[in-house]
């Protein structure tokens, strides 16, 4: 039984090169991302969470950095929230990507990633916020509305924004907002 | 089960130029948006629907013929509900930007049509409705009717993108969707639609 906010990390060097990485310790934030997510750090001042999780990706990681200052907890680290593996075209330019599924490529399968997320939604409890990826928010958000891979394509997730879970309703309550909407705020103060 | 598919219009000479026209202008389909009207009418081929409604719009009424040609011995209604937004003293206006992305705040200040507004028109249709169909009308009206059906506000739904072409999927007295803005369908949603 949760209410899992998740955070999607700022612009890192990746985005900005146009670079796909899973790998862990390279890809940094870029000062653009740094002030996105310390703006949407400021919504979550003053509430108290259960729990803080974050990706081992370093993006993520430091995104959770900026969100401790405000929020007043460290992230522990969950390897389930981790970037969607490229395969062999880690590293590489997103062009170079070939048209075609996700398994053609090497990539890891839709299945995957929603089970990683699904696994992690349904151990954690109480008010949760976590730092993950696009594709991982994306995946989580459309495991809640029963949809696939092709059919949540319009689930577009930003970089620094803010979507939400109840994992006892089973009900989505936020998808890739920019602020902190004041209905979940509000839900976030008041269980406290 | 009577599940309704909300197509996105094609991209338009409007979209190009970045003209906020709703009633105004003549707007054509461009290259890009004949293909976005060719793939939804491939993808949406076989599914067992019993009508095409169109908004008046041009582009939604190109949109819907090039769909139409892929179901044979079937109708396009055209109706007022599922019209564009009514974009009020900014009509005809240069805008940069998605329209979609605009605060409540901003589109009051603009004069456009609120999220409310859309949302309701958009239910008062559908439910009007009594058999599988297909719409196809506006962005930010698919946008705002399926955020509203699955319980999320306009400050909540940031992250819902319909884009050109695209293709979402409702069973209204479920408050369900199969399908937000997309491409292509699995197999097995299209076994469900069946």
């Amino acid at each position: 039984m949760a209410l899992i906010v998740l955070v999607r990390h700022g612009e890192s060097e990746a985005n900005v090169k146009g670079i796909l990485s899973h790998s862990y310790n390279i890809y940094p934030l870029t000062e653009h991302g740094k002030e996105e997510i310390r703006k949407l750090a400021e919504d979550f001042s003053g509430v108290i969470f259960d729990s803080f999780y974050s990706s081992p990706v370093l993006r993520a990681r430091q995104s959770a950095e900026i969100i401790s200052a405000a929020i007043k907890m460290e992230a522990s680290i969950d390897e389930r929230l981790r970037e969607s593996s490229m395969g062999a075209y880690n590293n590489s330019p997103h062009f170079e990507l070939p048209k075609g599924g996700r398994e053609e490529k090497g990539l890891e399968s839709w299945a995957s990633i929603e089970r990683r997320m699904r696994n992690f939604s349904e151990e954690v409890s109480g008010n949760v916020i976590a730092v993950s990826h696009q594709i991982t928010i994306r995946a989580i958000i459309a495991s809640y509305l029963n949809i696939g891979e092709p059919e949540s394509y319009g689930i577009d997730i930003g970089r620094a924004t803010i979507s939400a879970i109840d994992t006892d309703r089973k009900k989505v309550l936020c998808v890739g907002a920019r602020r902190l909407p004041e209905r979940l705020s509000n839900i976030l103060r008041e269980s406290a | 089960m009577g599940y309704i598919v909300l197509v996105r219009h094609g991209e338009s000479e409007a979209n190009v130029k970045s003209i906020l026209a709703s009633r105004t202008g003549d707007y054509h389909l461009t290259e890009n948006g004949i293909e976005h009207a060719n793939n939804a009418a491939k993808v949406l081929k076989g599914l067992p629907v019993s009508c095409i409604y169109s908004s008046p719009v041009r582009r939604a009424l190109e949109t819907a013929e090039i769909i139409r040609k892929e179901f044979g011995d079937i109708r396009i209604t055209v109706s007022e509900s599922i019209h564009e937004t009514d974009f009020g003293r900014s009509e005809g206006k240069y805008f940069h930007g998605r329209i979609s992305d605009l605060t409540d705040k901003e589109r009051l200040d603009m004069d456009i049509e609120s999220w409310t507004s859309h949302v309701s028109r958009m239910k008062d249709f559908i439910s009007s409705l009594d058999d599988n169909a297909i719409v196809v009308s506006h962005g930010f009206l698919i946008k705002a009717y399926i955020s509203d059906l699955i319980g999320l506000r306009s400050d909540e739904a940031y992250g819902i993108n319909i884009r050109f072409g695209s293709i979402s999927i409702v069973v209204p007295e479920e408050s369900r969707v199969y399908a937000v803005g997309s491409y292509s369908l699995s197999e097995a949603t299209r076994r469900k639609l069946q």
